[in-house]
């Protein structure tokens, strides 16, 4: 077998290797990164309010 | 005179030897940008990962703290005060972490992982102050 048809055919499955993963779920999606985000800025909202209580009902 | 005695095999076309040479090397630089391809790829996915477990941890933070604090576990002030200011602190690292990613500067994903880490390890410590801790404010 031709050497250039060998490694051109190498390349080739190597890119569809790294279609395929790409697809199962390697890097997460920005779309999933920002829900992340999203969950972490409305938990912090309520912890803080409840600290705050807390605070506010200690120093009474 | 001098001849050339070829002992076997196919005799060589010089134009078609040029062109196998080019096609051998658009094809090795086409297997080096696949392979790069791959480990650039990686590296996103490392660091999405690293991301995505360090607001996993934090959410863990938040999740604990609202707990104790809710089920009145922890009411001395200094430790909420210090609870509180390390969790903003955390949440100020994931910001940063967040934008470094999105700007595609995954290699420094180790350093902005390290300070959201250093900042979940002060409402760590924070958070054990106040447990052990009576309510000495009230």
């Amino acid at each position: 077998m031709d050497p250039v048809t060998i490694n051109t055919a190498f390349a080739l499955a190597i890119q569809v290797i790294g279609m395929v993963r790409q697809q199962q779920g390697g890097a997460l999606t920005d779309a999933q990164l920002d829900s992340l985000r999203a969950t972490s800025e409305a938990k912090l909202k309520d912890t803080i309010e409840a600290i705050d209580q807390a605070i506010q009902e200690a120093n009474q | 005179m001098t001849e050339t005695i070829r002992l076997g095999g196919p005799k060589l076309d010089p134009r078609r030897t040029v062109t196998g040479m080019i096609a051998l090397s658009l094809a090795f630089a086409f297997l080096v940008l696949a392979l790069s391809g791959c480990a650039i790829f990686d590296q996103k996915a490392t660091a999405s990962d690293k991301y995505a477990d360090a607001e996993r941890a934090f959410q863990i933070a938040l999740d604990t703290t609202k707990a104790a604090v809710v089920s009145k576990k922890i009411t001395d002030v200094e430790s909420l005060t210090l609870i509180k200011a390390a969790l903003i602190e955390a949440n100020a690292m994931l910001i940063d972490m967040r934008q470094n990613l999105a700007r595609g500067d995954t290699p420094n994903a180790d350093y902005f992982l390290a300070r959201v880490e250093a900042a979940l390890v002060a409402w760590q410590n924070a958070y054990n102050k106040g447990l052990t801790s009576g309510p000495r404010n009230h």
